[in-house]
């Protein structure tokens, strides 16, 4: 494959999306009832950080796929199982998402549809899109990123206009102390989105001007982790904390209720877009990141690799969970139980393996001179 | 190239295999659209009237001169069943999504509206902005879907109009809809307060077609005064005044007519507010007696004065203004009285309270019951004549030179 | 054929001098003998003995002194006769040299190529072939008993289709000549609009058969050089027996061939390709067809009109956004209509839904049959308009537009809004500057229709992301399609997508989404400097 070039507004657009992605519209930090809209804030901020942790790594191998650096930090044999384990992650995550995505679109517009049919469309998507390589995705992405941005200020402007926010109904602020909120915060809110991002190390490599990319990154963390909060302190100001609390797609609900002059009205399908685009974006790089993986561990070429891992998420995205419940449950205990092995535990230690690391290639060259 | 070209080909025809089963296409005259949904008592469970739109008869050339709308009924023992149950009756499928009004009868509410409520709040095709409805006893929400509008030909869109205007223009009633009941059903110690809808005329007739053609309808639904409920249970109506001062203390009142008698005057002054705003403050100093101001800053134009007053003079405004103040502040305080003795918290104090003070309400919480009965509430109102009109006299004070 | 037969005795020895000359071709010798007689006789059997192949022979000299014979051939109704008596025929028989040159022919030839002739374009040809294609493309050659080689003289003539004014691209303001058939006055139709030595222009063949010029038109301090040699290496290696449009080298020389977007942008206006030129583009001119290519293009170009530098620059903004509503409106107005309906009725405005509604009743075809039936009816109608002779196309249209649209609505068989939807596709899809790309969209509405009929707003988006990402991948020579939206270049952005006052952009190759020769641009040299028709600052003086 060439090398690509991916420029940091692009990468920017795509991390964006990403966060964007399910977060926008699936019930995050409401675990921290009325104040999720600060527990989100708090998990943008270790998100950041979490996020500058991959970014050193990269920043260790500007040129390498993180399974390749895997190897060698922690050598062949313990490098190549843990890139495994990565790649089974990223593949479970793309599978997890696929499977939102479809349920979503099941229960707001396409009810009798398959799951199977709808998930095969969105893989087929991925996949083709995928096919032209990482560098059309994050062109793409930039594209419908304005897309998403304009429909963004209708939805917006829609809510203003129909007189529907009560701000009232996000006191009191820390009703129940900041416990309640750390421990939202701890299971759910750092991870879910912003520790996702970690998928982001494979498509690093590609980045035309690292430093630049970085800070873009990190810009879109700030912004997605703004547009995520101010849209649940939304919904709960529109809907109170009690009907967001039981809702499934909250802001699906809350869009439901805008109107203007009853002839812009029932505009949820506009929600559903950007979460279809959304979600596009979130098994894209997932999906890129596993074949990434894949192709660096087995030395198999990435576009050979493409098809046959779209038919396994889509299988895996129909069988992992019987129904919404139960993929939510056990999203819910994965996210806090092994995530954070993936998530922190091994960059963390990859990061102090990579401080020796480099500090002895340093004292190696210095030795040299 | 020629294999890719090959799979998509296959692709495209799988795609075009795919299309007959179209899933969820459904196509605009297999649907039957229904406008507004009666809820009925039945023998163990509801009985569902819809309101279905008769489209050919409103705008199509094929209409055979029938009604606008039809109304088809089945019971079951939960609304989803009855709404099945329909099917047997409409030849084609039930949509609710454009569905604007749900009227629910009084014997209903007053047994407890908690079961039929989980289903406007799960079902994804009703919206939360449908409106709510209690038709007043004696009166059948079934009647109420049936009945035909002399303006408007849906009687679901035109009521849901009729309301909208009534609230904007008499402030006796504000919409409330599916989230709001929700919200009331959910607020400690309290509960949501809802239209109720009555007839002008005969309920029979207004279902008559008939009707329409004569300018005195026999049969007309008009908005009503709004009934009080405890929890999801209706534990009363309250009255016009009662009304007002709610929507007042809800700080949804947008324009009122108010008439007030100015100290010394023999006549009314019929003032209309058209700007006002209220804020509710808690003082939970001591938890056991929360105290609770209530500040209102109305607007207001002189529509109608009957007297000789100048209002030209600031003094004998600040009467009239200082008559509207207990004017207002005897609505508000008719309303809470009627909640207080409804023991029913409708205007969410207890939110207030939270909001304000958690650590006191944490302690209070559980009590609440109690405690808003007692709770002593202050009225502080500050009205502002903005103008009157086109003349700052009536013409009667040319009597009173001579 | 029958002539060959009579004259029976020449046929075999016409297949042997077929085969030299075939042999001299391809190993590239000259196979001209010198011997005017079998000269002469060669190129009447290569030809057919053709009637419109004109041999005149005559003596060059004078009779009493000395005398050469010499021989003029050229091509009836290609060669411009007057030229040839005027001009060609008559500075040979007043060629009287005082000296007789030593009797060496080629000596006698130069000296009639520098002395006599008054002839502007004029060389000596050693090569059979290249001969032959001369007198083919209506050059008059002379032959010299005993000389090797041939006097070619461009004497270009015969009937062309006068310029005239565009018929596909349409302005109400701005110039209203057009490009016509001839590669020449083309040339000359964009000479006249840049004078500048800067201007470059370069011709190759193209066809084994046709012998096709193809002109190469760049603005050389402009333009990208590697892209220059890319467009001339792709242009080499085309195979093909005869090029009779510019869309067969479009074919050829494009980036990808599976895709219906246009990534070759064609023009029959002459203030588009120098607009272009300017932008730093480079002009492929083909003989034989009004239509110039020009590349690189993007997406954007195919929204620009000339229009939009005539008008204002708030109205032409303004107009373009209009173009790019409708291309919007062409790709998804059908399938957004079927969408709501069959799938989001709810987000429909009540009383709009009451209408709809009573239109469907009765009506026997599901939306998504409905709207396909419309829509290739009205490709149908399109068609038969498009071919139609000019007089019977107004019958087509008003049967079409009238009496069929509104029988079918009163048939009960279409609904009213199915109709009005299919008109305003159909509308917008004119509403676009550029035909191939209307072409393109109405093709891809096809396939959003079947989407939205199957799975409503889900399939329109996953195909907008497909449609999106496809657009992506295009290039158009190395260049982004969606340049300079995607990526994103800010300098750019002044002329493509909306069109700010001329003042803004200092040259207008920043427009051409090319970074590094962006600035290459201000090297150009105003002519008035440089001296040649800026003279007179240095008469002055």
């Amino acid at each position: 494959m060439e090398k690509t070039k991916i420029s940091s507004l692009q990468f920017f657009s795509m991390l964006l999306l990403f966060q964007l992605g399910t977060a926008l519209v699936v019930n995050v930090g409401i675990l921290a009832g009325r104040d999720a809209w600060l527990a989100i804030l708090i998990g943008m901020g270790m998100g950041s950080l979490l996020f500058a942790v991959y970014a050193y790594l990269n920043g260790l191998f500007p040129d390498m796929q993180p399974t390749a650096y895997l190897r060698v930090l922690l050598g062949k044999y313990l490098g190549t199982v843990i890139g495994i384990a990565y790649v089974v992650f990223f593949l479970n995550k793309a599978s997890r998402d696929l499977m939102d995505g479809g349920l979503l679109v099941i229960a707001s517009t396409l009810k009798e549809t398959p799951l199977l049919i709808v998930n095969l469309m969105m893989i087929l998507t991925v996949a083709y899109v995928l096919h032209k390589g990482v560098e059309v995705l994050a062109r793409t992405a930039f594209i419908f990123l304005v897309v998403v941005i304009l429909i963004g200020i209708f939805i917006v402007l829609l809510v203003l206009f129909s007189d529907i926010l009560n701000l009232n109904r996000l006191r009191p602020v820390l009703g129940n102390g900041m416990g309640a909120l750390l421990l939202s915060v701890y299971r759910q809110n750092y991870q879910f989105p912003f520790a996702e991002v970690i998928c982001f190390v494979t498509v690093m490599p590609s980045l035309g001007h690292r430093k630049g990319g970085m800070k873009a990154g990190h810009l879109a963390i700030l912004i997605s982790g703004l547009i995520l909060s101010g849209a649940i302190a939304a919904t709960i100001s529109v809907l109170g904390v009690d009907i967001t609390e039981r809702s499934v797609f909250p802001l699906l609900t809350m869009i439901g209720k805008a109107s203007i002059a009853d002839f812009i009205q029932r505009t949820d399908i506009l929600v559903v877009m950007i979460l279809i685009i959304g979600v596009f974006f979130k098994i894209s790089v997932f999906y890129y990141a596993s074949v990434m993986g894949m192709s660096d561990i087995f030395k198999i070429p990435y576009r050979k690799l493409l098809y046959p891992m779209a038919i396994v998420i889509l299988l895996l995205s129909v069988t992992l969970a019987g129904s919404f419940t139960e993929h939510l449950a056990k999203g819910g205990k994965v996210l806090y139980m092994i995530d954070p092995v993936f998530f922190v535990a091994i960059p963390v230690f990859l990061l102090l393996v990579g401080f020796v690391h480099s500090y002895r290639s340093k004292a190696r060259g210095q030795g040299r001179n | 190239m020629g294999r890719k070209c090959i799979s998509g080909l296959l692709a495209c025809c799988l795609l075009l295999f795919t299309l007959p089963g179209c899933w969820d296409a459904r196509e605009l005259n297999r649907r039957a659209i229904v406008s507004g949904i009666g809820i009925d008592h039945s023998d163990g469970g509801y009985e569902v009237s819809l309101q279905v739109i008769i489209a050919d008869e409103i705008s199509g050339k094929t209409g055979r001169g029938g009604t606008p709308t039809s109304v088809y009924h089945a019971s079951g023992r939960s609304v989803v069943e009855a709404m099945r149950n329909v099917s047997r009756e409409v030849p084609r499928l039930i949509s609710t999504g454009q569905t604007r009004l749900i009227v629910i009868s009084e014997e209903i509410a007053r047994e407890g509206i908690s079961g039929l409520v989980d289903f406007l709040d799960r079902d994804s095709d009703l919206r939360l902005s449908t409106k709510l409805y209690i038709a007043r006893e004696g009166i059948k929400a079934s009647d109420i879907v049936s009945a035909l509008t002399p303006l408007g030909k849906i009687t679901a869109y035109a009521l849901v109009q009729k309301t909208d205007l009534a609230a904007d223009e008499l402030g006796a009633n504000f919409a409330v809809e599916i989230d709001d009941v929700l919200r009331g059903l959910l607020s400690p110690g309290g509960g949501p307060v809802i239209n109720g809808l009555n007839f002008a005329g005969s309920p029979e007739k207004a279902g008559d077609k008939g009707s329409l053609e004569k300018t005195k309808s026999a049969g007309v639904v008009v908005i009503d005064d709004m009934a009080l409920f405890k929890g999801d249970k209706l534990v009363g109506w309250m009255n016009r005044e009662e009304c007002k001062g709610m929507v007042w203390m809800l700080n949804k009142m947008r324009k009122t007519v108010l008439l007030v008698k100015p100290e010394g005057d023999e006549e009314e002054i019929t003032l209309e507010v058209f700007e006002t705003s209220t804020s509710t403050k808690v003082d939970v100093s001591n938890p056991r007696h929360p105290m609770a101001v209530i500040k209102v800053k109305p607007q207001m134009s002189v529509r109608e004065a009957g007297t000789e007053i100048d209002l030209r003079d600031s003094l004998a405004l600040d009467k009239v203004e200082k008559a509207a103040n207990v004017a207002i502040a005897r609505k508000l305080e008719s309303a809470v009285k009627k909640a207080q003795q409804m023991k029913s918290d409708i205007f969410g104090i207890a939110q207030q309270v939270e909001r304000t003070n958690p650590k006191a309400w944490k302690r209070i919480g559980g009590q609440w019951e109690e405690i808003f009965p007692a709770i002593d509430v202050q009225y502080e109102v500050d009205s502002i004549i903005r103008n009157t009109q086109m003349r700052d006299r009536s013409y009667k004070y040319h009597f009173k030179k001579k | 054929m029958i002539r060959n037969r009579s004259r029976g005795g020449s046929g075999r020895q016409y297949n042997k001098d077929r085969q030299t000359g075939q042999a001299g071709t391809h190993s590239g010798t000259p196979a001209l003998s010198g011997h005017l007689r079998e000269m002469l006789e060669q190129i009447r059997k290569e030809s057919g003995d053709s009637p419109d192949i004109v041999i005149r022979e005559f003596k060059i000299g004078e009779p009493s002194f000395w005398q050469v014979d010499a021989a003029i051939v050229y091509l009836n109704g290609l060669s411009d006769e007057k030229t040839i008596n005027n001009v060609v025929m008559r500075s040979l028989v007043e060629f009287k040299p005082d000296r007789k040159p030593d009797m060496n022919p080629e000596r006698l030839m130069e000296m009639i190529l520098k002395d006599a002739l008054t002839s502007g374009d004029s060389s000596m040809e050693s090569d059979w072939k290249d001969m032959l294609l001369g007198i083919l493309s209506g050059d008059t050659v002379i032959l010299l008993e005993g000389c090797d080689k041939a006097l070619v003289i461009s004497t270009p003539g015969g009937q062309w289709r006068a310029v005239s004014e565009p018929s596909s691209q349409l302005v109400v303001r701005g110039p209203k000549d057009s490009f016509v058939e001839s590669i020449g006055t083309n040339i000359s139709l964009i000479r006249r609009r840049i004078k500048n030595p800067d201007l470059w222009l370069e011709t190759m063949k193209i066809g084994s058969v046709s012998h096709t010029h193809v002109g190469i038109m760049y603005l050389k301090s402009v333009a990208d050089k590697d892209l220059v040699e890319e467009v001339k290496e792709r242009l080499k290696s085309i195979q093909i027996d005869a090029v009779l449009e510019s869309a067969y080298i479009e074919e050829f020389i494009q980036d990808e061939t599976f895709t219906p977007f246009p990534t070759v942008y064609n023009t029959e206006r002459p203030d588009v390709a120098a607009g272009n030129l300017l932008e730093g583009r480079i002009i492929l001119l083909v003989d034989g067809t009004p239509f110039v290519l020009i590349l690189p293009t993007v997406f954007a170009q195919f929204f620009q009109s000339p229009e939009d530098y005539a008008q204002r620059y708030d109205i032409s903004i303004f107009m373009r956004l209009i173009r790019y509503i409708s291309f919007i409106i062409l790709l998804l107005g059908p399938s957004v209509y079927i969408a709501l309906t069959t799938f989001h009725y709810e987000m429909i405005p009540s009383l709009l839904l009451i209408n709809f509604v009573a239109q469907r009743e009765g009506v026997p075809f599901p939306a998504f049959f409905e709207a396909m039936l419309m829509e290739v009816t009205f490709e149908i109608l399109r068609e038969a308009g498009v071919r139609m002779p000019r007089a019977i196309g107004q019958t087509v249209s008003i049967v079409g537009a009238l009496i069929l649209g509104q029988a079918v609505v009163e048939a009960g068989i279409i609904t009213p809004v199915m109709v009005i939807v299919v008109a305003l596709t159909g509308i917008a899809s004119f509403a676009l500057p550029a035909y191939n790309l209307a072409i393109a969209g109405r093709l891809i509405r096809f396939c959003f229709m079947v989407l939205g009929g199957m799975f409503g707003f889900y399939g329109i988006t996953l195909g907008l992301i497909v449609l999106v990402a496809h657009m992506n991948s295009l290039r158009s020579f190395g260049v982004p399609y969606l340049a300079p939206l995607s990526p994103f270049a800010l300098q750019s952005q002044k002329d493509t997508i909306i069109r700010l006052p001329f003042w803004t952009f200092k040259n207008r190759s920043q427009n051409n989404y090319n970074l590094k020769h962006a600035k290459k641009a201000e090297e150009i040299k105003p002519l008035g400097k440089s001296g040649k028709i800026g003279g007179h600052s240095g008469n002055k003086q």
